[in-house]
């Protein structure tokens, strides 16, 4: 997934975000498509996202400790947080990723 | 080296994470199920979704299969019953019109064979509609269950009741009955046995059932057989259907040569469970 935001607007944050998926699956994709939308919601931002499989890499997943999807980890900034769902609650997503007050 | 244990803000935040896990889980936001050995795909909400399906499809077969029973019993009885009892005049005076004879002696043996009818009309009516149920109740429409099989079969019925109340709700006195009558429908036709002991308990707020035989039994494979597939026993699978619909659980213990045994538990107050409505082209469908 691309990098939707101008890093020359950076303000103060950069986030390395992965999302695991399960292929098409529908709430995978969902979930892609939300975390599009919300990252697109905060253009002064830098969000690195890798997304990763799991039908084709499920040891990543097993390793990372993610045992269903979809799900996502926010790694950097520390502390490592993970989400799971679809990621269609964007007030919690704003709220634990410290971007309540951005909004 | 052990391992460093963790701080209490750690603990919050894997506390937070269990429970984002679970609310997804519960908003059927999940895709698959990832392992050890590997991802289960899994479509939480679809399965729960085709679980209350398949609760409401088998709960309107139940109703569907005992408003048809009530049908034909209707029409066995209201009709077909009538025709017999016209005919059965008929011949009465046609008998007293007859001279002494062949013919005579031929209206006799059709006046005898249409006895016979009516009585098999009268059982059928009874079985698909027990008339004791309503009017009586459970417990005596059961003892006339286990009376008819003692006549028809001479298998000898034992019965133990123990505070059971004299009337129960409707549906489960039906239910109930229904579970018995299909029992001893199967220990009548399957079970090889001289005798059948039914209990009926109220112990804990349910209503334990029991309906043992001391028949040949069959292996435990064949009951896993009887209750998974479509083909077999059907009547095995409406009983637990009724006991579902309950609230309840049934289950069939049994052995080779040691009898076979169907117990049943239904919790006396029915608390009505959360169900799906079928649509009116599923209905439809089914009528």
């Amino acid at each position: 997934m691309g990098v939707p935001s101008d890093k020359s607007k950076v303000r103060d944050k950069q986030f390395l975000l992965r999302l695991f998926v399960a292929g098409e699956e529908p709430h995978s994709l969902k979930a892609k498509e939300n975390l599009r939308r919300f990252c697109a919601s905060y253009p002064d931002m830098v969000f690195d996202i890798e997304v990763v499989d799991v039908l084709t890499s499920f040891q990543t997943a097993f390793e990372n400790k993610i045992f269903l999807t979809p799900a996502m980890q926010k790694i950097t900034p520390s502390p490592a947080i993970t989400f799971f769902g679809d990621l269609s609650s964007t007030a919690e997503l704003s709220r634990v990723l410290g971007l309540e007050e951005d909004v | 080296m052990g391992a460093q244990k963790p701080s209490y803000e750690e603990l919050e935040a894997r506390l937070a994470e269990a429970e984002r896990a679970l609310n997804a889980i519960r908003d059927g936001q999940v895709d698959v199920l990832i392992g050890e050995e590997g991802v289960y795909q899994v479509r939480l909400k679809n399965l729960e979704h085709a679980l209350a399906r398949r609760k409401a499809l088998s709960k309107k077969l139940v109703e569907l299969l005992e408003k048809e029973r009530w049908e034909m019993a209707s029409a066995v009885h209201d009709h077909a019953g009538q025709l017999l009892t016209a005919l059965t005049i008929d011949l009465d005076s046609l008998k007293n019109e007859l001279p002494p004879g062949p013919l005579m002696e031929k209206a006799f043996l059709v006046e005898k064979r249409a006895s016979k009818l009516m009585g098999f009309l009268r059982h059928i009516s009874r079985n698909l509609r027990p008339p004791a149920l309503e009017s009586l109740g459970l417990i005596p429409s059961i003892q006339r269950l286990g009376s008819g099989l003692n006549e028809q079969t001479g298998i000898e019925m034992q019965l133990y009741i123990k505070d059971i109340p004299a009337r129960l709700h409707p549906d489960q006195e039906l239910a109930i009955y229904r579970i018995v009558q299909e029992s001893l429908n199967n220990v009548a036709k399957h079970a090889n046995a001289e005798k059948v002991f039914l209990s009926l308990i109220l112990r804990d707020g349910k209503i334990h059932v029991a309906v043992e035989d001391n028949g040949a039994g069959f292996e435990r494979q064949e009951i896993l057989n009887t209750f998974g597939s479509h083909k077999k026993s059907l009547g095995l699978r409406l009983m637990k259907e009724r006991a579902n619909q309950l609230g309840g659980d049934l289950w069939v213990d049994s052995k080779k040569g040691k009898g076979t045994a169907v117990l049943a538990e239904i919790p006396l107050n029915v608390a009505g469970g959360s169900e799906e409505r079928l649509s009116e082209s599923e209905l439809e469908g089914l009528m």
